[in-house]
């Protein structure tokens, strides 16, 4: 069963523009240039329960105002968003209990107080009986090892030390669903796989769905199975991670060892990257040229030592994928 | 209940690490006690009069006790703490927790007030019953003073939350702080007693609520209305409490659509 469903989704933004300068800021004064910004131009997906759904997309894409939408902290100028049953904005008193949020590093915890006092706040909030609040609590802490951080004043603890602590206290009262706004952005590589292994296990024991955004194409390779990817407010991919690949790879790389020094060479659909001297580097073309014909064509033309085909990397596709 | 008192315990613990500013507070209230006494002191001598608009000395200086002590209670600066989170977007936290906003200052401001009252209003009080001769009138005065009193602070909070709203349009919201409370500080009485205002100002004043914030609880400790006159002052604090209620509550959500209308 779809746990969210998000209809033709739109959402539009009055900015006001000005230049720089002291003339331009008196300007405004006058008359008020303002322009309309197109955040979410008709979005739609679904989400099952128990997923762990990825959304990228460049800065600005429209991801934050599609998470806002389906935490009922924004209302949309069209189009239909249902969650856990819910209609966020209009129901979210009631909603918000079923669900966690963490945004990015916008603090969470009362900021003069050690993030358990934090904690027991949630308890009260949420109403989470007391036995089952201390088993979550310890269970968590150990997983993310805050034990000791979560005893200092937050505004003490450095930002990975403060994103864990936000992630527990947005999972204590068990929701079944959890956005996740960049999670791991400002985190260290061993802070970054604690968090990563924490979701993963939540997900898994708990089904619990998860939407993340990130711009870390390791947190999205690690546990998403399916992405949706945004840009200019409007879906252009939405499918198993995998698949992307297949999608949209163009091309395939080889990286061939000589035993005889290398030359370069016309191939069609070849573009030989870098010749040193035992060594050649080429890009495939793969709608130009097949990679049988041109290993067909090295074996003749060269005394073959060693050779690695590659894709590109998942980074390069997206890339590839937003500059579009 | 337990959101009561989730909230609550959170603002008294916020306090007790920033137990510093409540100490300070403490001490500046006795300061401008004494600064009311010798300044009224010295206006009673040289007039030569015993009695001004009604009030003898004794009077004044328990009315102005009075103020500070009541100050104590319901002092808030809920609106500046809602602008800045409407500015910085922090609000959103608070929206994404299954306790209105309103209620969930509603809750702190408590719990702070409990704090405040042993730390400040306290020392106030002994302070006025040992130097200034403060004394009740009657005990039925004293339990419809404190009864007043509790209004009043709702009062006062929800009229500043009221005028806090407009920081959703605003944004920048100093100059607005400021009028609002040098309003509940002056029409409130705090400054000089109403009854030094000009009369039509004070029939005008009947229909504000302002009086209700501090002034008139105060008359009631001091006797100054017969038991009909307190509960009509009581009536009246209830009748503004759910207008402001109302008001604030209808006008939450058209600022909630403001918030979400520009990208934070």
């Amino acid at each position: 069963m779809a746990i969210i469903e998000v209809k033709n989704l739109k959402k539009s933004f009055k900015s006001y523009k000005r230049g720089a300068g002291l003339l331009e800021a008196f300007k405004i004064l006058l008359a008020r240039k303002f322009e309309i910004k197109r955040a979410l131009r008709g979005v739609s997906f679904k989400v099952e329960e128990g997923e762990i759904m990825g959304m990228i997309g460049p800065n600005g894409a429209g991801k934050s105002t599609a998470i806002k939408a389906m935490c009922g902290v924004m209302l949309q100028d069209s189009g239909n968003v249902k969650c856990l049953g819910f209609d966020p904005w209009k129901q979210r008193e009631e909603y918000v209990r079923n669900i966690g949020v963490v945004f990015g590093p916008k603090p969470l915890l009362f900021w003069d107080l050690p993030a358990i006092d934090t904690f027991f706040y949630m308890k009260e909030l949420y109403d989470i009986p007391s036995e089952e609040f201390g088993k979550r609590l310890s269970y968590f802490t150990k997983l993310l090892d805050i034990a000791d951080v979560s005893r200092n004043p937050v505004r003490n603890l450095s930002l990975g030390e403060r994103m864990k602590c936000n992630l527990v206290a947005a999972l204590l009262h068990n929701p079944k669903l959890v956005f996740l706004d960049e999670p791991t952005v400002g985190v260290d590589l061993i802070a970054k796989d604690r968090i990563r292994e924490f979701i993963e296990k939540v997900n898994r024991e708990e089904k619990t769905t998860f939407i993340i955004t990130t711009h870390d194409m390791g947190d999205i390779e690690k546990l998403c199975k399916r992405i949706i990817i945004i840009n200019h407010g409007k879906i252009i991919y939405d499918g198993l991670l995998s698949k992307i690949r297949g999608k949209y790879i163009k091309e395939k790389h080889l990286y061939v060892k000589l035993e005889n020094p290398a030359k370069s060479f016309k191939f069609k659909g070849c573009n030989i990257t870098s010749v040193s001297d035992y060594e050649l580097k080429i890009e495939v073309n793969l709608k130009e040229q097949t990679v049988e014909n041109v290993m067909e064509f090295l074996l003749k033309k060269f005394k073959i030592a060693d050779i690695t085909i590659s894709n590109p990397e998942i980074e390069e596709i997206i890339k590839e994928i937003y500059r579009k | 209940m337990s959101k009561f008192w989730g909230a609550s315990v959170i603002e008294i613990k916020d306090m007790i690490s920033y137990k510093f500013e409540v100490f300070i507070w403490g001490i500046l209230n006795p300061i401008m006690l004494g600064v009311y006494y010798y300044l009224w002191h010295s206006i009673y001598t040289f007039s030569g009069q015993t009695s001004i608009r009604g009030f003898t000395f004794g009077e004044l200086i328990s009315y102005y006790a009075l103020t500070l002590i009541v100050s104590v209670i319901t002092w808030t600066n809920v609106d500046q703490l809602l602008a800045g989170k409407v500015r910085d977007g922090t609000l959103v936290n608070n929206l994404l927790r299954p306790l209105h906003v309103f209620t969930y200052h509603l809750y702190k401001k408590i719990g702070g007030t409990a704090f405040t009252f042993v730390g400040q209003a306290l020392p106030l009080v002994v302070i006025s019953i040992l130097f200034i001769n403060l004394r009740i009138t009657s005990l039925p005065n004293l339990l419809l003073f404190i009864i007043s009193v509790v209004l009043a602070m709702l009062l006062t909070f929800a009229f500043s939350f009221l005028v806090g709203l407009s920081s959703f349009w605003l944004i920048k919201y100093a100059g607005v702080r400021m009028i609002r409370s040098g309003t509940v500080w002056f029409l409130g009485g705090n400054i000089v007693p109403l009854a030094f205002f000009p009369e039509a100002w004070q029939k005008i004043s009947n229909f504000l609520p302002f009086q209700y914030m501090s002034y008139s609880p105060i008359q009631i400790f001091l006797g100054r209305y017969d038991l009909y006159g307190s509960l009509w002052v009581i009536a009246a604090q209830l009748i503004w409490l759910v207008i402001l209620f109302v008001l604030v509550f209808s006008g939450w959500k058209v600022a909630l659509k403001q918030f979400s209308a520009v990208g934070q």
